[in-house]
């Protein structure tokens, strides 16, 4: 028996479909395929054959030459089920063409690799201490290390009363919220556009309200809208006579709005296989906070969810009594790569 | 129109093209190509029948069924190969043409042309590829993989099946080399004149002058770039016509067209890149990469940005 062609998916992430796919010579001898399929993996689709037998205790697929529609091709697609711990997984799928009274003829062992992207905390903070004279910009800085294969969309969170909040420190957060608030403000009081306006073209403008407004999700907003707040803006948006004064209040905002989305543009992707959902995050130290709860948590490409990391900083705040007020400080993440080989 | 009519138009396609072959049995009809273009959905079937002198003498009249979606396009001596000029009426759902233009041959290919539906294409032709690249420092790679699945509205009748421009789109993830490529003090000014517009806004007067002061000082430094040039710039050098030199596909593969995806913020972090191959009966599989030059592309990135009008000299020649 001879192969033209045999082929497995050189990588894949959990819950992604792959396939595998074998072409030969066209061989009278053979009377049937027997694939085995790894434990953990489901069989997803099946390539030229619809007919076969599937034996749950040996994992293993069955397929008649005669049931292959072109009798020189088999091909079946897989899906690893799980999230996998380690930042690869490599198991054997076993495929043997066997001829008559199940005498195998030719065997291919092909290696499914499963990758995904896995963070770690190589420099964390042990505490911090705060004086009149820190400077607030730099005080939280954290060293984290991409190991593996693959995006990893973070998300920074902070153990605030009990509940983790990110809270994003991005500029282009507080100029779409100002310009909500001005939208908001339309059927409040008359519009009056102040400031130097460069001419912009029309429609940029009307793309970028649209983009806002049209459902101001988390999708195109990157901050969650209360309900009231949703509402309202969904009202003005589906009043016609109302619409041109928002495209009026995009128009006054634009650059600042571009500007920030640049800026905000950059800060998502400090780093290769590494995006900050939502830009760079800041930690609210209240009055009697002794303790910050830092957690990063992070998904892959196939949106598959991993366990997040975590971690504790004290916090000692050594300013005079009269000054110790509630204060943001950003989190600052160095990040690192130890991209995973996948060269054999 | 609901899922189910879908599938059955699917399935339509093979239903039509077995009874026109039943149909057609007395003139012994014989498959010889089934071309689909994947893109287009365009389909071409040759068929070649035979019309015995005595057929021709007895019923004067040569009867195809006409089927909706389908319509005949050529008909060819099948001994010479000269295009035949036939004029078809429709009648009672059947095209009738008179046999005495068909000359002295007993064979004719029958060129009838119509189109494939989504949910038959679906069943037909598979594709696949990674969602994130194999990083290298110069390059990144994805894997492209593309196979026939189901051959079964094929089964029996063709054995020159051909698929053209078989089609899948790979994301390539542009976002990291645009960032990267604006200066450090380009993105200090963005920032400046961007608190400078709220605060201007807000009416507030102290922080209008504070943020105006940080303003005048980062224009001093850095001139009067407007953020419109920098969107423009990063929309050109993502454009089709631009980014096509910095991706490439292995051979059987070979790369369609360019299409950038903007995932909100108004600028694309992907630019998806449209790839296509010819797979048939005899190559139901294609494999190969889509390799994209990360740093070249980098490279024009910044060459483009120092080009940018306004920019001050300083920063030009860094």
């Amino acid at each position: 028996m001879e192969f033209i062609n045999v082929y497995i998916a050189p990588w894949v992430l959990s819950k992604q479909v792959f396939p595998i796919h074998c072409v030969w010579k066209p061989e009278k001898a053979l009377s049937k395929i027997v694939a085995t399929i790894p434990q953990g993996y489901k069989l997803h689709e099946t390539l030229n054959f619809v007919n076969y037998a599937f034996d749950d205790a040996k994992n293993t697929i069955s397929v008649d030459v005669k049931d292959l529609k072109s009798n020189n091709y088999f091909g079946i697609i897989l899906k690893h089920r799980g999230i996998i711990e380690e930042v690869e997984q490599r198991d054997a799928v076993i495929i043997d063409f066997q001829g008559a009274k199940g005498i195998s003829l030719k065997t291919t062992t092909l290696y499914t690799r499963i990758v995904r992207p896995k963070l770690e905390f190589m420099n964390f903070p042990r505490e911090i201490v705060v004086t009149n004279s820190t400077n607030l910009k730099n005080l939280i800085t954290l060293e984290v290390l991409h190991k593996g294969f693959g995006t990893a969309n973070t998300t920074t969170e902070v153990m605030h009363s009990g509940d983790f909040i990110s809270k994003s420190d991005s500029l282009y957060f507080k100029v779409l919220k100002e310009t909500l608030e001005r939208i908001s403000r339309i059927y409040e009081e008359p519009l009056e556009l102040k400031g130097e306006i460069e001419p912009l073209d029309d429609e940029l403008i009307r793309k970028i309200a649209d983009d806002i407004f049209k459902s101001p999700t988390r999708e195109n907003l990157p901050f969650e809208l209360d309900k009231e707040e949703t509402e309202l803006l969904k009202e003005i948006m589906k009043d016609k006579s109302k619409q041109e004064e928002v495209y009026r209040v995009v128009y006054a905002s634009l650059r600042s709005l571009v500007l920030a989305a640049l800026l905000y543009y950059g800060e998502k992707h400090p780093l290769e296989d590494i995006k900050m959902i939502d830009g760079k995050v800041v930690a609210t130290i209240k009055e009697k906070t002794d303790e910050l709860l830092i957690r990063i948590r992070y998904f892959d490409s196939a949106e598959n969810e991993y366990p997040p990391i975590e971690d504790k900083i004290k916090v000692l705040d050594r300013r005079d009594p009269e000054k110790q007020k509630e204060f943001e400080t950003p989190i600052n993440i160095i990040w690192k790569k130890d991209t995973l080989n996948l060269e054999d | 129109m609901d899922i189910l009519d879908d599938a059955n138009k699917g399935l339509d396609f093979v239903d039509k093209i077995e009874k026109l072959l039943e149909k057609l049995k007395n003139y012994k009809p014989e498959i010889k190509s089934l071309r689909v273009n994947y893109l287009t959905k365009a389909t071409e079937i040759k068929l070649l029948i035979k019309v015995p002198q005595g057929i021709k003498r007895h019923f004067r009249d040569l009867e195809i069924p006409a089927y909706p979606g389908y319509s005949i396009k050529e008909v060819f001596d099948g001994t010479t190969l000269d295009r035949i000029n036939v004029d078809w009426q429709l009648k009672n759902q059947n095209w009738i043409a008179d046999a005495k233009v068909l000359g002295a041959s007993d064979r004719y290919l029958v060129i009838l042309e119509g189109s494939i539906s989504d949910v038959a294409l679906e069943r037909l032709v598979k594709l696949y590829c990674p969602e994130d690249p194999k990083r290298g420092s110069d390059v990144d790679r994805y894997w492209i993989d593309s196979a026939i699945k189901d051959m079964a509205i094929m089964e029996k009748i063709y054995d020159e099946l051909t698929l053209d421009k078989v089609t899948t789109c790979v994301n390539v993830g542009v976002e990291r080399q645009f960032t990267s490529s604006i200066p450090k003090e380009v993105k200090n000014w963005f920032r400046a004149r961007a608190e400078a517009d709220i605060h201007l806004r807000t009416m507030d007067r102290q922080k209008a002058f504070k943020s105006y002061y940080f303003l005048r000082l980062a224009e001093k430094k850095l001139g009067k770039l407007s953020p419109l040039e920098v969107r423009n710039l990063a929309k050109q050098v993502l454009s089709p016509e631009t980014f096509m030199y910095y991706v490439s596909v292995d051979k059987p593969f070979h790369i369609s067209h360019l299409n950038p995806v903007e995932e909100g913020h108004w600028l694309p972090e992907k630019i998806g890149v449209i790839v296509e191959t010819d797979l048939s009966y005899k190559n139901p599989v294609a494999q190969g990469d889509l390799i994209y030059k990360k740093i070249d592309f980098a490279s024009k990135l910044e060459e483009e940005i120092k080009k940018l009008p306004g920019l001050p000299e300083k920063l030009k020649r860094a």
